[in-house]
C-alpha cells in the first residue's frame, strides 16, 4: 500500500510537474503577443495586448513585460520609407494580472507606463489600461489529435494615457495613449503536439469617438511557434511568431475660426512583424516548481516584412517574466 | 503521418529572411525637399482674400533644430505686399497622413504684408502642410519634409 502510494503520489507530481511544463512552453508562446501586438499605433500611442490570456491550466497569472524599443524609420501613407536621424527610444513596462472566475471565465487588467527619450528629453508617462474577459470555449479537457484549444475573448481598451492631441511635449514624448476607449472581439487557438505548439490568434476592435478623434475599426492576427527544447536544456524552449496589424482610417474633428469644424481624414496604417524568442521556464539550480516562473526574452522588427503603411517602424526587445500558479 | 511542423516552421523562418520589406526609399535629402519652389511662386493661395502667400526658408529645419519662414502676402494680380493684410493670420503644421500636428509655431509681423514664422519643427519625416488661416480665408501649402 505505501509502494502504491508512491507511485501514485510520483505520477501526480508527474502530471503536475508536466502539466507545468507544458503551461510554461504555451506561455512562452502567448508572449510573443505582447511584442506583436503593442506595437504603439501610428507614431504616438495605442495598441493593446492580449499576452495576459491564460492559455494553459494556470489559476492565475501574473506577468511583467518590458518593451525596449527603438524606431528607426518613418514609413508615409505612400509607402515612402525615410529613415529617422534622430532615433527614439521607448520603453513600456507593462503589467498583467488575471484570474480564472470561474472554471472557464478568466478576467485580466494590464496597466502599462511609458517612458520616451528623443530630442535629448525623456518623459514617462502612463500608458492606456487594457480590461480582458475571456472564456474557455473550446477546452480541451479530453485529448483530441486536431482539435485546438480555443478561448475567446472581449477586451476594452480605457484611455487612461495622453494622446497626442493632450500632449504638451515636443514630439509627443508624455503621449502614450490613443486618446480614445475602445472595445474588441477575438479568438485565440493554441494546439500542442509533442514539443511543438501552435497559437493563432485573430481580433477586430472599433473605438469609440472622444473630441477630436472619431475612431474607426482595426484587427490584428498573429500567428506563433514554439519548440521544447528540454531534451537539450531542461525549461528552454524556442519561438517564432509573425503578427500582422491593420487600422482603419479615421476622422478628426479640425476647429475653424467663428466656431466652425471641419473632418480631417487621416489614412490607414497597417504593420506586420516577425518576432523570436526563448524562455525559460523556472529557476537554475532550483528544483522544479509547480508554479513555475518563466522568462522569456523575445526579438521583434517592424521592418523586416510586409508592406507598412502609414507608420513609425522600430525593433523591439522584449524581458518578460510570468508567473502561473496552477488549478 | 506525423504533420511536419519542423518543415513549416522552417518555410516561416525561410520566407522571413528573404522577404523585402522596403519597397520605397527617399533618395532625395531633406535640403532639396524643403527648398521647394522659385520666390515668385505663390505657396498658397487664399482666393477669397485675394492674397497669394509666398513662402522662403530663412533657416530650414532639420530632424533636431526648429526652421523659421519668411511669408509674404502678395496680390494674387501682382507681385505687391498687400499693405493691409491681416495680422491676425495663424499658421499649424499638421501631417495630414497620420493626423497630427507638431509644435506651435510663433508668427511675428515684421510689417504690412510681410510674417517671420518662428519655431517650425517637423517631429517626424513624411509629407506635412504649412497651414494658413485668416479671419476670412485659408490655405495650404504642401511640402515634403
Amino acid at each position: 500500500m505505501g509502494l502504491g502510494f508512491l507511485t501514485a503520489a510520483a505520477a501526480v507530481t508527474a502530471a503536475v510537474t508536466a502539466t507545468a511544463r507544458h503551461a510554461a512552453v504555451v506561455s512562452a508562446a502567448t508572449f510573443l503577443f505582447g511584442v506583436e501586438f503593442a506595437f504603439a499605433g501610428a507614431c504616438c500611442g495605442g495598441g493593446s495586448s492580449v499576452a495576459g490570456v491564460i492559455l494553459g491550466d494556470e489559476k492565475y497569472l501574473l506577468g511583467l513585460d518590458l518593451d525596449s524599443k527603438t524606431i528607426t524609420t518613418d514609413v508615409s501613407a505612400k509607402g515612402v520609407w525615410r529613415d529617422r536621424l534622430e532615433l527614439e527610444e521607448q520603453q513600456t513596462l507593462k503589467l498583467h494580472l488575471t484570474s480564472l472566475i470561474s472554471d472557464r471565465f478568466q478576467l485580466g487588467v494590464s496597466p502599462s507606463l511609458v517612458k520616451k527619450h528623443r530630442y535629448g528629453d525623456t518623459d514617462t508617462s502612463l500608458g492606456d489600461t487594457s480590461l480582458l474577459l475571456a472564456y474557455e470555449a473550446l477546452p480541451d479537457w479530453d485529448y483530441h489529435p486536431i482539435r485546438p484549444r480555443g478561448t475567446v475573448y472581449v477586451s476594452a481598451s480605457i484611455p487612461t494615457g495622453k494622446s497626442v492631441y493632450d500632449s504638451q511635449s515636443t514630439g509627443f514624448l508624455d503621449a502614450a495613449g490613443k486618446g480614445y476607449a475602445s472595445l474588441g472581439l477575438g479568438a485565440i487557438f493554441n494546439k500542442t503536439i509533442s514539443k511543438w505548439t501552435a497559437i493563432f490568434s485573430t481580433e477586430a476592435h472599433h473605438g469609440f469617438d472622444k473630441s477630436p478623434i472619431r475612431p474607426s475599426w482595426g484587427y490584428t492576427t498573429s500567428l506563433s511557434f514554439s519548440y521544447d527544447l528540454a531534451s537539450w536544456i531542461k525549461g528552454l524552449s524556442v519561438q517564432t511568431g509573425l503578427s500582422h496589424t491593420y487600422q482603419n482610417g479615421f476622422h478628426l474633428e479640425q476647429s475653424q475660426f467663428e466656431g466652425n469644424q471641419s473632418l480631417e481624414t487621416v489614412d490607414a496604417l497597417q504593420v506586420t512583424a516577425p518576432s523570436i524568442g526563448l524562455s525559460y521556464s523556472g529557476i537554475p539550480f532550483l528544483p522544479e516548481s509547480e508554479d513555475p516562473l518563466v522568462f522569456h526574452l523575445t526579438y521583434s522588427d517592424q521592418s523586416l516584412l510586409g508592406m507598412p503603411l502609414n507608420t513609425p517602424l522600430g525593433k523591439t526587445l522584449t524581458l518578460g517574466i510570468r508567473k502561473q500558479i496552477l488549478r | 503521418m506525423k504533420f511536419p511542423f519542423h518543415t513549416l516552421v522552417f518555410l516561416l523562418l525561410a520566407i522571413s529572411l528573404v522577404s523585402c520589406a522596403k519597397p520605397l526609399a527617399d533618395s532625395t535629402d531633406s535640403e532639396t525637399r524643403t527648398e521647394g519652389k522659385s520666390q515668385n511662386a505663390c505657396k498658397a493661395s487664399l482666393k477669397t482674400d485675394g492674397v497669394c502667400l509666398d513662402a522662403i526658408w530663412e533657416t530650414y529645419p532639420t530632424e533636431t533644430t526648429v526652421g523659421s519662414l519668411l511669408v509674404f502676402a502678395r496680390s494674387l494680380n501682382s507681385d505687391h505686399l498687400v499693405k493691409d493684410f491681416s495680422t491676425d493670420l495663424r499658421v499649424t503644421l499638421w501631417m495630414p497622413s497620420m493626423g497630427h500636428g507638431s509644435s506651435p509655431v510663433k508668427v511675428v509681423p515684421l510689417q504690412p504684408g510681410m510674417f517671420r514664422i518662428e519655431k517650425v519643427f517637423f517631429i517626424m519625416r513624411g509629407d506635412w502642410e504649412v497651414r494658413f488661416q485668416t479671419p476670412t480665408d485659408r490655405a495650404t501649402w504642401a511640402l515634403d519634409f
